[in-house]
């Protein structure tokens, strides 16, 4: 697959991250859809990274992943402490606040 | 202005996807529930409990450590691939990463996040 | 393998005493949780930024008015410079994490869930901070930025059982997340566009590619991927129209937090944003001013307007932050349409300036707090006045300046972010940043109004502290010093560069 392939689907990944944020109302989803996003900007990098023939790309998605980890670790002890107020994992439940 | 114009078709298109999928899937799919079409379809067997049962916290607190230790050990690889060319300071520095990693390790410790029982 | 600086371990020094302070009071937090150990690590942390600051301002003299490449790629390409601009913000972001630190001993007895960690989640948000003040490439800015980010989230979540403290942090991680993944998507198109990451190198690419072909001759994947770009440092800076998770978040949170919230990650993102655009997207300035001008004006507009719709004291504060970044982001655009408007050094001192007049504000909503009670309703500023007319003198003095009325350090700012703008012949932006200024009286004054006319409730808050006190001694000096004898702070603002000048 040459770099234009890998390019579609960095951004079939990234709409459709863009589209469970959007659309999705369990929270769990929505952070899944979070990470689509962070997928299709790592295949993006790999993929311009051989295109360049340097390893900056690649060593940007490692520092990604990594990085994706402590995000979703975040996510999900906000989520616990969410669901222990709420007794609910859905986005709909956050709406004492008038937003 | 001309450059601003691919932004604003490929903007005006992903705005567009959304809703219209929405719709297109309001329009077509069809609305006749009754019991059985409500069920949950699991293979036939009939349904004993609720699958939504609830998992023990502690799950979520070593899910959530083993998380990102594994992931952190992604730094080790290109470490370890280029370490010979990297010398003294690539060790340095490699000792530095794993000593955050340990203290925070011996925080998770001594908070109690890896004690399975209570 | 990239180039060190030799004095590299010097450099970084401010740096490396924030993440060490860090892991020590995290580790000691693991094992000792008692109040007065809690006020012994506040003090502590109080220290630590003492010591950063103090380090920071001494590399800042060695460094003078040139630019230093701490760390640099093979090909010479800087990834952390020590430069003015850099240093200077630092000086913002710890001066705002002080005060704050000053603020949290009263919350500390207030609100019981603050634990020890809380200083290690403050000390750290600045650490990013700073890496995002010095960082000259993309991947530096981001780590600097998900470290502050990170450690923001959960601050603002560390009210655990208050509701609104949870969801405002789960709102804010929510779109702080997305608006990372954009950040991403869209340095992935800038770094497939030039081969770099490294804002140099890029802005190189962008001025051989221009020379040869003109803007056009950019190519829609890399104006694509700026959009993104540009779209998730809004996010970052809380701008209309991605700007509403600020009032729940900030409304959540501990009042402390608040105020660190609203000052130090937002003049963060400031740094980052005029690192980015102008140091790497500089050449394409046409592509992003126009977008940019949009937003100020909406942001400005919508943020004083939303703000007189409130009656509670920290959603109308977050409101005026909304608006404020407006303000900032005016001389932003000023700095991209012409480089000689000195919209760089303007920014930078309408951070630092409201650094000091919000912090004082927030500062007195901590004062009127009191356990159980947040002290954010506009009643509890009834007749302030006579009840404590020291703290009400200080209050006036704040909104006085949040309103941009001379003689305070939030006129001066107001006059610099104009001034750059009539220079850079943004007259339009100019005139919505003067006609909205004085709208925002209006909600300002609404407050002075109830600390002279209504009568006092009977209820008096719990004592304060002296470190609450001292903090709001230090706002109101840093308030009436920027707007009285503002020549040494513009001095070093004019000395601020960015984009290809060095």
């Amino acid at each position: 697959m040459g770099t234009s392939g890998l390019v579609l689907l960095g951004f079939l990944l990234f709409c459709l991250g863009v589209f469970g944020v959007l659309s999705r109302r369990n929270f769990i989803v929505v952070l899944l859809s979070a990470e689509l996003i962070f997928a299709g900007a790592g295949i993006n990098f790999v993929a311009f990274s051989d295109l360049w023939r340097n390893l900056t790309g690649q060593v940007f998605t490692v520092f990604l992943i990594a990085v994706a980890a402590g995000e979703a670790a975040v996510g999900l002890g906000l989520l616990v402490a969410l669901y222990r107020l709420k007794h609910s994992a859905n986005v709909d439940a956050a709406r004492d606040l008038k937003g | 202005m001309m450059a601003y114009l691919p932004i604003g078709i490929f903007l005006g298109i992903a705005l567009a996807i959304v809703p219209l999928t929405l719709l297109i899937g309001a329009l077509l799919r069809p609305r006749r529930f009754d019991y059985v079409k409500l069920q949950p379809y699991e293979c036939g067997i009939e349904m004993r409990e609720s699958p939504r049962g609830n998992v023990s916290v502690h799950f979520f607190l070593v899910a959530v450590v083993f998380l990102v230790f594994d992931v952190e050990t992604i730094f080790l690889f290109p470490w370890a691939v280029a370490f010979d060319r990297l010398g003294l300071f690539g060790v340095v520095e490699v000792f530095v990463f794993l000593a955050l990693l340990v203290a925070a390790y011996l925080y998770a410790w001594l908070k109690g996040a890896l004690r399975w029982e209570e | 393998m990239g180039s060190l600086h030799p004095a590299f371990w010097h450099l970084v020094s401010p740096e490396l005493v924030l993440v060490g302070f860090g892991v020590l009071f995290l580790l000691m937090s693991a094992v000792k949780s008692d109040d007065s150990f809690k006020e012994a690590l506040g003090w502590l942390t109080a220290l630590g930024f003492a010591i950063t600051l103090v380090l920071t301002l001494q590399i800042s003299a060695a460094v003078g008015g040139g630019r230093v490449a701490a760390l640099a790629s093979r090909e010479g390409y800087a990834s952390l410079v020590m430069d003015p601009f850099s240093q200077l913000f630092k000086v913002v972001f710890l001066v705002g994490a002080l005060l704050s630190v000053l603020m949290s001993f009263k919350s500390l007895r207030v609100n019981r869930a603050l634990t020890g960690e809380y200083f290690t989640f403050l000390v750290l948000a600045v650490f990013g901070m700073m890496v995002m003040a010095s960082g000259t490439d993309l991947l530096t800015l981001w780590v600097g930025l998900e470290t502050m980010a990170l450690s923001v989230y959960v601050l603002a979540a560390y009210l655990r059982r208050s509701a609104a403290s949870v969801e405002g942090a789960f709102k804010y991680f929510l779109l702080g997340a997305v608006s990372s993944g954009f950040y991403l998507y869209g340095a992935s198109f800038v770094y497939g566009a030039t081969g770099s990451v490294h804002l140099e190198a890029i802005r190189e690419a962008l001025q051989a590619r221009i020379a040869h072909g003109g803007l056009e001759a950019v190519g829609f994947p890399f104006a694509a991927g700026l959009v993104i770009l540009v779209v998730a440092l809004l996010f970052k800076a809380a701008l209309v129209p991605f700007h509403w998770w600020t009032p729940d978040a900030y409304e959540g949170a501990a009042t402390p937090v608040t105020g660190f919230m609203s000052v130090a990650p937002k003049a963060a993102a400031f740094a980052m944003m005029l690192r980015v655009l102008l140091e790497g997207l500089g050449p394409v300035a046409g592509l992003w001013t126009g977008l940019l001008s949009a937003v100020a004006i909406a942001t400005m507009v919508w943020g004083n307007v939303a703000a007189m719709l409130q009656d509670n004291v920290k959603r109308m504060l977050a409101y005026s932050s909304i608006a404020h970044a407006g303000y900032a982001l005016v001389a932003v655009v000023a700095a991209g349409t012409a480089p000689r408007s000195g919209g760089v050094g303007a920014a930078l001192f309408y951070m630092g300036a409201y650094a000091f007049m919000n912090l004082g504000a927030f500062g007195l909503v901590l004062y009127l707090e009191r356990e159980g009670c947040a002290g954010d309703r506009l009643d509890h500023f009834n007749g302030l006045v006579h009840r404590r007319p020291v703290l009400a003198v200080c209050m006036i003095l704040f909104l006085l300046s949040l309103g941009g009325i001379p003689p305070t350090a939030g006129f001066m700012g107001k006059f610099l972010v104009f001034k750059a703008a009539v220079d850079a012949g943004l007259y339009v932006l100019a005139v919505v940043l003067a006609v909205t200024s004085v709208i925002s009286l209006y909600y300002y004054y609404r407050i002075v109004l109830r600390m002279f006319l209504r009568e006092a409730e009977a209820e008096e808050p719990v004592s304060a502290g002296w470190p609450l006190g001292a903090a709001l001694a230090a706002s109101v000096a840093g308030t009436l010093v920027l707007g009285l004898y503002a020549a040494p702070a513009l001095e070093w603002t004019a000395r601020v560069v960015l984009g290809g000048a060095h």
